[in-house]
Parts: C-alpha cells; sequence; structure tokens
C-alpha cells in the first residue's frame, strides 16, 4: 500500500475510533449512572446526610468492622430498611432513632414503652439527648455510640 | 429491576465487542503501514482480545461481585496505550504485552486473597516501614535515568522502587486513620510519610514526592474531616515547594520551562514545546494512526508524554475521551468509597482513587502546560512494567474492595 494510499485510510479509520472510543465511554457513563442510581436509592433508605458518629453492638466493638455509621437521622431496629439493623429478643422493627439537633444529638423512643429502650441506666420516654460513649440498651442487644471525635454536633 | 439489568448487560457486551473491534482496526491498519502485511501486528492483536475475553468472562462469571464499569475503563485505557506501544516499537509493545499479562494475573491475584484478609488494616506500620525501606534502599543503589535517581537496575531488569511504595504508603495512611481520628495520635504516620517525601525529593522524583503528598493530605481530610489541619498541611506542603525551588537546580529549571517554554524552545523548554506541537497538530481526528511525527521529535513520547501522542495520533477527540475515562473511573471509585462497609476499606477505596486521580492529573496537566512537567506516568497507557504492575495493583484492590462490599450487600439481604 502506498504512503498516500495508507494515509488517507488511517484518516478515514481515526474517525471510526473516535466513533468506538466515544460509544465505550457513554455506554460506561450509562452504566456507572443507572448502577450509582440504585446505591443512592439504598443510601436513601438506609441512613443520609453527615455521618455524626459510629456505634457497634458492645460484645462486638473491638472489631473495627462492627462500627457502623450513624448518619443524620438513623433508625435502629430488626426491620431490614433500617440503617443500623440490629436482631434479637425483644427487639422492634423500628426500635427507636438517633437524630441531631442544633446543637445536641437525641434518642428517641419509636417503639411501644413497654419495650426496653434505656440509655445508660435511664429509661428513655420520648427525647432524650445522647452524648458519646452512652450505652443504649434495645430490648436485649447493648449498642455502644460513639460520636465525631473532636465534634459535639455544634453547627 | 430485570429488564435494566437486561439491558445494562446487553449494553456491557456491545462495550466489549466495541473495545475488540477497537484493538483489531488498531492492529489490522498498522499492519499494512509498510506496504506488506505483517502478520506480527495481526497476531499481537490476537493477543490483546485473547486477554480482554478473558478478563470478561472471569468478571461476568467467576468475580460476580467485581466491578465490570472498572474493568472496562481500565482496558480501553490499556489498548489505546498498547496499540500506540506497538506503532512506536513492536519489539517494547510485546515487552508492554508481557508486562499485561503479568499486571492481570496480579490484579486477579489480589482479587482472590485480599477480600479474605480480615487483618489487612493492622499491619499498616509494617507497610509504612517497608515503603521507607525501598525508597531508603533506593537512594544507595539507586540508577540515574532521566535525570531521577529513582530507578534499581538488576541485571538489566529495572524497576521504579517508589511505584510499588506508593500502594505500601496508601495501606499506612488507611490502617492509621480508620484507626484514629485524633490528630495527635496520627503524627507516627506523619513522620514516615514525610521521611518517604524527604526520601523522593532526595531522588529527585518531584512527581512521586507530589503525588504522596497530595494523596496523603486528601486522606486526611477525608480521615479526620478536620478542615484547619488539611489547611496547614497544604501550607507546609507550599513551603517544602518554595524550600525546593531555592534549593534545587533541577526544581527552578522545570519552573522556568512551564511559566515560558518559548523563551528557550530547544533548551529548557524542549520537552513541553514539542509536546503542545504534537497535540495541535493532531486536530480533532489525529493524524491517523502511524502518522504522526512525535515518535521523532517528542522524548518520552511513550511514557509520559503519551497523552501528546494519542492527541497527535488519535485526536483529541479521543484525548478528551482518555481525561473522561479517568473522570468515571474516578466517581465509579468514590461511589465505591460509600457503599464499602467499614472505615478502613472506605478510606483505603478512597485514597486508590485519589492516588490514581492525582497520578493522571499531574501527567495531562503537565503534557498540556497546566502545571509544570514532573515526569510521572499516564496510569495503564504509558509504556512502563513497574507503572503498570503498580496501577493494575491499586486496580486488584479496587475490585477486592467491590466484591467485598457486594459479599456484605448480598449477607445483608439474605
Amino acid at each position: 500500500m502506498s504512503a498516500l494510499k495508507y494515509s488517507l485510510l488511517a484518516k478515514f479509520v481515526s474517525v471510526v475510533f473516535a466513533a468506538l472510543v466515544i460509544y465505550v465511554l457513554f455506554g460506561t457513563i450509562r452504566n456507572v449512572l443507572i448502577e450509582y442510581k440504585g446505591i443512592r436509592k439504598k443510601i436513601r433508605e438506609s441512613g443520609s446526610g453527615n455521618i455524626i458518629g459510629y456505634a457497634a453492638l458492645t460484645d462486638e466493638w473491638q472489631d473495627e468492622d462492627a462500627w457502623r455509621p450513624i448518619y443524620d437521622e438513623t433508625v435502629f431496629g430488626s426491620s431490614p430498611e433500617c440503617a443500623f439493623r440490629i436482631t434479637g429478643h425483644g427487639l422492634k422493627g423500628q426500635h427507636f432513632r438517633i437524630t441531631r439537633g442544633k446543637d445536641r444529638f437525641f434518642i428517641e423512643r419509636l417503639c411501644m414503652k413497654s419495650d426496653l429502650l434505656m440509655v445508660n441506666e435511664h429509661d428513655v420516654r420520648r427525647k432524650e439527648r445522647i452524648r458519646s460513649g452512652c450505652k443504649v440498651y434495645a430490648g436485649d442487644a447493648e449498642i455502644l455510640i460513639t460520636l465525631m471525635d473532636g465534634w459535639n454536633g455544634r453547627d | 429491576m430485570e429488564e435494566t439489568k437486561t439491558k445494562k448487560k446487553t449494553l456491557t457486551n456491545g462495550l466489549i465487542f466495541a473495545i475488540t473491534l477497537f484493538i483489531l482496526v488498531s492492529y489490522t491498519l498498522l499492519s499494512l503501514r509498510n506496504g506488506s502485511i505483517d502478520y506480527t501486528a495481526m497476531l499481537f492483536s490476537l493477543a490483546c482480545v485473547a486477554l480482554v475475553l478473558v478478563q470478561y468472562l472471569l468478571f461476568r462469571f467467576v468475580f460476580v461481585n467485581a466491578d465490570l464499569q472498572v474493568m472496562i475503563i481500565v482496558s480501553m485505557l490499556t489498548n489505546i496505550g498498547l496499540a500506540l506501544q506497538y506503532r512506536f516499537d513492536s519489539q517494547t509493545a510485546v515487552k508492554q504485552l508481557i508486562w499485561y499479562g503479568i499486571s492481570l494475573a496480579v490484579m486477579f491475584m489480589i482479587m482472590i486473597i485480599m477480600p479474605r484478609m480480615r487483618n489487612l488494616k493492622r499491619f499498616g506500620f509494617v507497610c509504612g516501614i517497608l515503603g521507607v525501606l525501598l525508597l531508603g534502599i533506593t537512594i544507595v543503589i539507586g540508577t540515574e535515568i532521566n535525570g531521577s535517581t529513582n530507578w534499581i537496575v538488576i541485571k538489566g531488569f529495572s524497576i521504579q522502587p517508589s511505584e510499588p511504595a506508593k500502594i505500601l504508603m496508601i495501606l499506612l495512611l488507611a490502617g492509621s486513620l480508620a484507626k484514629h481520628q485524633q490528630i495527635r495520635r496520627l503524627f507516627p504516620t506523619g513522620i514516615i510519610v514525610g521521611i518517604a517525601m524527604i526520601l523522593l525529593v532526595l531522588q529527585k522524583d518531584l512527581g512521586a514526592t507530589l503525588l504522596y503528598f497530595c494523596t496523603a493530605v486528601l486522606m486526611l481530610y477525608l480521615g479526620t474531616g478536620n478542615f484547619s489541619v488539611t489547611a496547614l498541611a497544604f501550607l507546609l506542603g507550599a513551603i517544602g515547594a518554595a524550600v525546593s525551588y531555592v534549593l534545587f537546580s533541577h526544581v527552578r529549571v522545570r519552573v522556568f520551562a512551564w511559566l515560558n517554554p518559548w523563551e528557550d524552545p530547544l533548551g529548557r523548554g524542549y520537552q513541553l514545546v514539542q509536546s503542545l506541537i504534537a497535540i495541535s497538530s493532531g486536530g480533532l481526528f489525529g493524524m491517523g494512526l502511524g502518522m504522526g511525527e512525535a515518535a521523532t521529535y517528542l522524548p518520552q513520547h511513550e511514557s509520559d508524554f503519551i497523552f501528546s501522542s494519542i492527541c497527535e495520533e488519535y485526536g483529541q477527540i479521543i484525548g478528551l475521551c482518555v481525561a473522561a475515562f479517568y473522570i468515571v473511573l474516578i466517581f465509579r471509585g468514590c461511589i465505591l468509597a460509600l457503599r464499602s462497609r467499614g472505615r478502613f476499606d472506605s478510606i483505603l477505596c478512597f485514597g486508590i482513587v485519589s492516588i490514581l486521580a492525582i497520578q493522571t492529573f499531574i501527567n495531562i496537566g503537565g503534557v498540556v502546560k497546566l502545571i509544570p512537567l514532573t515526569g510521572v506516568t499516564l496510569p495503564f497507557v504509558s509504556y512502563g512494567g513497574s507503572s503498570m504492575l503498580t496501577s493494575f495493583a491499586l486496580i486488584g484492590m479496587l475490585q477486592a474492595l467491590s466484591i467485598k462490599a457486594g459479599e456484605a450487600d448480598e449477607q445483608n439481604q439474605s
């Protein structure tokens, strides 16, 4: 093949290359966005917003993987839709939630008054203040709560 | 939901087909370059296609929780690079193809082993010290290549220890940041990273120093969320850069060449001027594969300046697509960091993405005159065994985290 013919062919093939690469790029972007929507939905269902702290079951606290994030509003309970799923005796689907107020954090009862929900030694009636290092007793589960170091929830 | 999955699967098959077609068309064209048909090019293309297909089948049927989109992006980038390497020199392209095969094997090994390693975060300090030792050994027995003493040559076989050391540094940072959020507890980690950076400065490896520094600062911010400490780290970095500028002549040369390369186009500004000429001469669709002239006048056209070569031969559209592929890869990695369970996994994932993002920015930014040239390779595309092996090891770690997150999701659902 002469140099001129090769040059013309290479020019033509350049357009083919551009088309192929653009197709791969946009196809990948489309696939990534489809999956992103699914993951965003999952994140929204399980907890959203800023991470305000971490929680772990007291008998697992030494394992770093056991510490799961608590978001601005995190529901704890036995339901699979809860951001922090805990299974055990005496636990309701949605047992309690931890929320962030303007300058402090709160624990709020979502279950009946007859269900066990205590922070340290105190029974949670409706909505109580919670601090870093508190131990929450829900049903037969014990959960250790830590809030972000160096940040006390103050805006 | 099922319909979306089927659509996605069909589209993914289409993408693999497009990559295969790209490879076959590239080498068919290159095989016609010298008048007669070059059968070596055809064989080379078949080997490339085989590697892509084997990867795809393994991802589809064995590593079902691994990230197929990342594999597609990496395959596309690697094959754009390989086609150009073959166009420059078939002998070096064969070497690079062997490295591609080895890198894939390493990636799959990491994907098998890492999800089963539960105590990886505990080895952070060991990794950090190993990294410093690697860099220290380079100071003692290193060989100077292209102005930097960052290579170890053993019986004609050369490796760049700063490449594997960056994986060790990410592991050190992720391990420490997952364990401690208080700044005072991060001092020992900071000292190790600082020593590593001083060793890199002594090796005159500016690109790697910048890479390590930016990655460490980004990971520090992610791990602590402390803006003032991050700003302070950047300030210290800026002071360090200013001190390097005053102390080292090679830093001054790079900055002068960046500020006005046209002042000395045949001397200090030669590389940058030739790079800019190559990018502009390609136009939108390029001069055609095999028709560019970068190979004759652009130094390091196959490694540090590969992006300029892509723009010249394939065109600026494909150049932009290459940059966009990296952006999608980074976005994908960030999604994975959100999905990951546990602090260590999230921070490690973000660290991997950060280092790939910063390396890409330093390389492309350097060759288009956005920042001074620092001599960093373009991940997956540039020629170089150490670079390719490290990039694929990082992707292997990313895939292992994806597998771990996928398995955790499955467990939760069940």
